[in-house]
């Protein structure tokens, strides 16, 4: 069983780089879909046939924090954890995007594969990351022991 | 809380050419693996460009209007862009200006970080890439600017900060 990852960056570099470094992380096989914008990643976002998102702050049409905001005023996306994955490196915009929009994590560019898995596992291992496993059947707990 | 007018010549703030300059050192040293020597700073003129290369214009709004424009010779880009990206990517690539686009973006990142925890409020936008030869790039004439000089073991480059013209009083 694979985990379905939408990664939203303007950046098609930096979407291999973080499609790269989230298949690295070994902590799941993974199954990505790519958007350009905020825009173009609510037009590909279905709570049921996406388990986790990677998005990036700044981009044209639709920033990421206002796609966050979007996809958390729907209560069948609540379950799906967000990564933020940005250059933003602020105390201010951190808690924007964990505080105030409903990210999970935050991940600074560059990162490493260190630290995007563990940031993964902890979002994984949290409340949506929870949620994401009774809906695909405890698979995401297994994985977290080893299993 | 530090004052961040420029002076009254509107001169560039030396919080800022120090945020600068201390973030080229952290960004490139962490997409290296060793940190850039700064070679010094001189003033950027009227006209700068690359002969051959790639330039990353990152402009600020927030407490200063101001912009940082990265300046990679075709050789520096050419090393660096697959270091930052971890793969590939021929100089002449849309890749490459979407690489520079995110090294320039990563950087005024850090930027933006050192300047808010010294109290001035800066605000990322979206950065443009420019790629060409024989370029001039023309500042604003009479706006304060500044050219700062980097080595790295794969070649040179260039950070250029230039802030608004200063309003006649």
């Amino acid at each position: 069983m694979k985990l379905r990852a939408l990664v939203i960056d303007d950046s098609r570099v930096m979407r291999n780089m973080v499609m790269g470094a989230v298949a690295r992380t070994r902590l799941a096989e993974f199954e990505f879909t790519e958007a350009e914008d905020g825009a173009d990643g609510l037009a590909k976002f279905d709570p049921c046939t996406i388990d986790i998102i990677f998005a990036d702050w700044h981009m044209p049409k639709m920033s990421g924090i206002e796609f966050v905001r979007q996809v958390r005023t729907s209560p069948q996306a609540d379950r799906v954890p967000i990564i933020m994955v940005t250059s933003e490196r602020t105390t201010g915009k951190m808690q924007e995007a964990l505080d105030r929009a409903g990210a999970d994590a935050y991940v600074c560019k560059p990162f490493t594969v260190d630290e995007l898995a563990q940031k993964l596992s902890q979002v994984l291992a949290g409340r949506r990351g929870a949620a994401l496993a009774a809906a695909r059947g405890g698979f995401f707990s297994k994985l977290l022991q080893g299993g | 809380m530090a004052s961040f007018d420029g002076g009254p010549a509107g001169s560039l703030p030396a919080a800022v050419v120090q945020a600068v300059q201390q973030a080229a050192s952290a960004t490139f040293g962490l997409i290296c693996g060793v940190e850039p020597d700064f070679q010094g700073a001189s003033d950027a003129g009227g006209r700068w460009g690359p002969r051959d290369g790639l330039v990353g214009i990152m402009p600020f709004a927030g407490d200063l209007a101001w912009s940082l424009m990265l300046e990679l010779p075709r050789q520096t880009a050419a090393a660096l862009a697959p270091k930052f990206a971890g793969f590939d990517i021929p100089f002449d690539s849309a890749d490459m200006g979407d690489a520079v686009g995110e090294i320039t973006n990563v950087l005024a990142g850090d930027v933006e970080a050192r300047l808010s925890a010294a109290g001035m409020k800066a605000e990322l936008t979206l950065p443009t890439v420019v790629r060409g030869r024989d370029m001039d790039l023309l500042l604003p004439e009479g706006a304060p600017s500044m050219r700062l000089t980097f080595a790295l073991p794969d070649g040179a480059f260039w950070l250029t900060l230039a802030r608004a013209r200063p309003r006649r009083e």
